[in-house]
């Protein structure tokens, strides 16, 4: 019995090491032929690029591999270039169907080309209004992609949906929202439109983070009534943007806020920081 | 039966059981690591590290660099670090004692000079710090100066006392960063607000073309103790901590390349100075913290971004080192034995640490005394020839499937060394390796593993560089 034991160790455990060094040899091989592939497809693709490039209007290769291999470069430089190339290549890729292929993949069943499709999408249209639902994905990664997309895109229209995100329970980390609109480049405190009265502080703590860090001079208004908010968090980040925004204006605020403050607090150093940097010092009491 | 005969079946009954147990662990593991890395590569290469690279509001990362002797490799560390792929960052050398040209050789080529840097007092320093200076040429240098006491987390220490950005990354004076690597491996930061700490695939860089501090072409050398250990390296981060991270059950991120929060790294009071594994004792220092906080908190590990470093090449210095890292596990089993199958830390009590305890820590001795009892059974005639025989290739098989099954992984996801002949010299290491350094590796564990238990003393590792080819 105790032979049959090892017997049959000993024959799986050989059987399991020939089938291992089998499936590296052909994993080996399979990479060897795809990485010909790649290259041999890049050498073709290149020129086509350069030509849609200098706006030439490529026509689809009527080879399906052909045409996919120009498609999927051209869909991946899109997000790579900018300018004249940029749009050179968008209408290219418009004018062949990958704007409606990219809304098709919105829908896809793996998360991945939903993720992809989103990025090229947004690539090509202005209009983000398909991808919002995607702001609610079940997959964390579609989420967050799709808001690092509507940043890279522009979508200022959208930043009051991507700081909803940032604080739904399914939504996206604070940090890839903020980024987000910081790629966004609002030019005023009005994109954040129902941010600023938001019941969740947390949403208006990020708006306060943004518009700091962007100096939005008309959100002034908006982080001075959050000095007198309930929460302690936004009351700080508020006076941090006030200090960043730089609006002399916001003095008589800062001091009122200053009254009521505990001593020795992070929200007394952001207040006298915030003074400080408004040219108007005050002694930490 | 006699009770020779008894002594060694019993003992055969046992190490059948003890390595079926392991082998069905690691077969686990396996299976973990390459769904996590399979559903990593399932995602195409998309904006996210672009946009991370051009954010104004990527954290910052502060890199600290523990150097003792290094005058061989810093200079092409430090020139590799400048000129990473990402937007803010810092670089504390720590010339931790050296008694070589380390901290001249910095000093001469980045114009360091003088300079007052504002320290955190949350973190305790043993050694005396006598001087800091800043690079006139690139501000984010910074150099820390101090005496040695022999410990590589007081160099840690010292260097994260003047750290000031929100992440710090610690890793060795010889590691080469690849340059995205720390894109990687901050975006899970960014991702989840829980992350609070991160690790990458360390490999070894002897035998590879550098340029520029870069490693610019990967090949496995030809010294058989190098190609081992980097079996072993595929086998521990391919697969070992891809495993262990999918189930939040990380118990170790490498010293050479590691990624955390820096108010964590400071509220835990900074590295243990008394620890010789100061890397696995942060990790499991910070889960035990945020679990007794009641905090939701994640310790990721990236299988992606890669850390080159330069492995002893002698098994004098491999045997020093790992002898040193046995005692290190050893002692801080110890000293968080109360973590050991307590639930309330979820993976890392209930699965890692006792896996930790049974295969890393007791296993040695398991194998060094079962090996003995083997033999004086196969001399004896109590054990006849075919079992010892069938049992013995069954084991040696097993120990090669581990191996191949990281080469597998690596094959599949990475493919980083892309000569067919370093595929070949893989195999092959792997199916030498358990008929020569299995044994030598259960000795040295052992012998670190006894240290532990004595509370012997041991200070930093004497490893001897050769450098690399430079292109």
């Amino acid at each position: 019995m105790r032979y049959d034991v090892a017997g049959w160790v000993l024959v799986a455990a050989a059987g399991a090491t020939v089938l291992l060094l089998v499936v590296i040899t052909a994993v080996r091989a399979s990479t060897i032929v795809a990485n010909r592939r790649h290259e041999r497809e890049r050498s073709e693709v290149l020129p086509l690029l350069l030509e849609i490039t200098d706006g030439a209007d490529v026509p689809l290769p009527g080879d399906r591999r052909a045409a996919r291999a120009l498609g999927t470069s051209a869909a991946a430089l899109v997000h790579k270039v900018r300018g004249a190339d940029r749009a050179d290549l968008a209408g290219w890729l418009r004018r062949n169907g990958f704007r409606e292929e990219a809304l098709r993949g919105l829908r896809a069943r793996r998360p991945a080309r939903r993720a992809a499709a989103a990025e090229l999408y947004l690539a090509l249209d202005d209009d983000p209004g398909p991808v919002l639902p995607l702001l609610s994905d079940t997959h964390a990664r579609v989420r967050a992609t799709v808001v690092r997309a509507l940043g890279e895109a522009g979508a200022v229209t959208a930043i009051p949906a991507i700081v909803e995100a940032a604080v739904a329970p399914r939504g996206v980390s604070t940090s890839t929202a903020a980024m987000a609109v910081v790629q966004a480049g609002p030019s005023s405190a009005s994109a954040f439109g129902p941010v600023w009265d938001s019941a969740d502080p947390r949403a208006r703590r990020l708006a306060a983070d943004v518009a700091g860090h962007l100096g939005l001079a008309d959100a002034r208004p908006h982080l001075e009534r959050a000095l007198r908010s309930e929460d302690q968090t936004l009351r700080t980040r508020a006076a941090v943007a006030l200090g960043r925004v730089g609006s002399p204006l916001s003095v008589g605020a800062l001091e009122t806020a200053l009254v009521g403050v505990v001593r020795g607090s992070v929200e007394e150093r952001a207040i006298l920081d915030a003074l400080a940097a408004l040219d108007s010092p005050r002694e930490a009491r | 039966m006699t009770v020779l005969e008894s002594v060694v079946w019993w003992t055969t009954a046992v190490l059948v059981v003890y390595y079926l147990a392991y082998n069905v662990l690691y077969i686990l593991l396996v299976a973990r690591a390459g769904r996590a890395i399979t559903s990593e590569l399932a995602w195409p290469a998309t904006l996210t590290r672009d946009l991370t690279f051009a954010n104004p509001l990527s954290p910052g990362v502060s890199v600290l660099v523990p150097a003792h002797n290094e005058e061989v490799g810093i200079l092409a560390a430090v020139t590799a670090l400048l000129d990473l792929r990402y937007p803010t960052v810092e670089i504390v050398v720590v010339d931790d004692g050296s008694s070589d040209r380390t901290a001249q050789i910095l000093t001469d080529a980045f114009a360091m000079t003088d300079v007052d840097l504002t320290t955190d007092d949350r973190v305790e320093q043993e050694g005396a710090t006598f001087a800091t200076l800043r690079s006139r040429s690139h501000p984010g240098l910074v150099l820390v100066r101090k005496a040695s006491v022999g410990r590589r987390s007081d160099a840690i220490n010292a260097a994260l006392r003047v750290a000031t950005q929100e992440l710090v990354c610690m890793i060795d004076a010889d590691s080469l960063l690849e340059s995205d690597a720390l894109l990687h491996v901050v975006q899970p930061f960014i991702d989840d607000d829980r992350v609070v700490a991160a690790g990458g695939v360390v490999l070894p860089s002897n035998g590879s073309r550098v340029h520029r501090g870069r490693i610019v072409s990967t090949r496995i050398p030809r010294n058989l103790v190098v190609r081992t250990q980097v079996l072993e390296y595929l086998r521990a981060f391919l697969v070992g901590r891809s495993g262990w991270s999918s189930m939040n059950g990380l118990l170790i991120i490498s010293g050479a390349f590691g990624l955390f929060r820096r108010e964590i790294v400071v509220e835990l009071g900074g590295l243990d100075p008394t620890s010789l594994a100061e890397d696995a004792d942060l990790v499991v220092g910070i889960h035990r913290m945020m679990r007794d906080r009641g905090e939701d908190f994640r310790v990721v590990f990236q299988p992606e971004p890669v850390c080159w470093t330069e492995v002893p090449a002698t098994l004098d210095v491999l045997a020093k080192q790992r002898k040193r890292w046995s005692q290190g596990l050893g002692e801080l089993l110890w000293k968080y034995r109360k973590m050991i199958g307590n639930p309330r830390y979820r993976t890392l009590g209930v699965l890692t640490l006792p896996y930790f305890v049974l295969f890393e820590f007791i296993g040695p001795f398991i194998e060094v005394a079962g090996l003995a009892i083997v033999v004086t059974g196969f001399l004896s005639g109590t054990l006849p020839w075919q079992m010892a025989a069938m049992y013995a290739g069954a084991s040696v098989l097993l120990a090669a499937l581990g191996s191949l099954a990281a080469v597998l992984v690596e094959e599949v996801s990475f493919s980083r060394y892309p000569r067919r002949r370093d595929v070949l010299s893989l195999v092959t290491t792997a199916l030498l390796e358990p008929f020569w350094f299995h044994f030598l590796h259960s000795w040295w564990r052992a012998v670190g593993m006894v240290r532990a238990l004595r509370g012997a003393d041991s200070g930093w590792g004497v490893m001897t560089r050769a450098g690399h080819d430079e292109e």
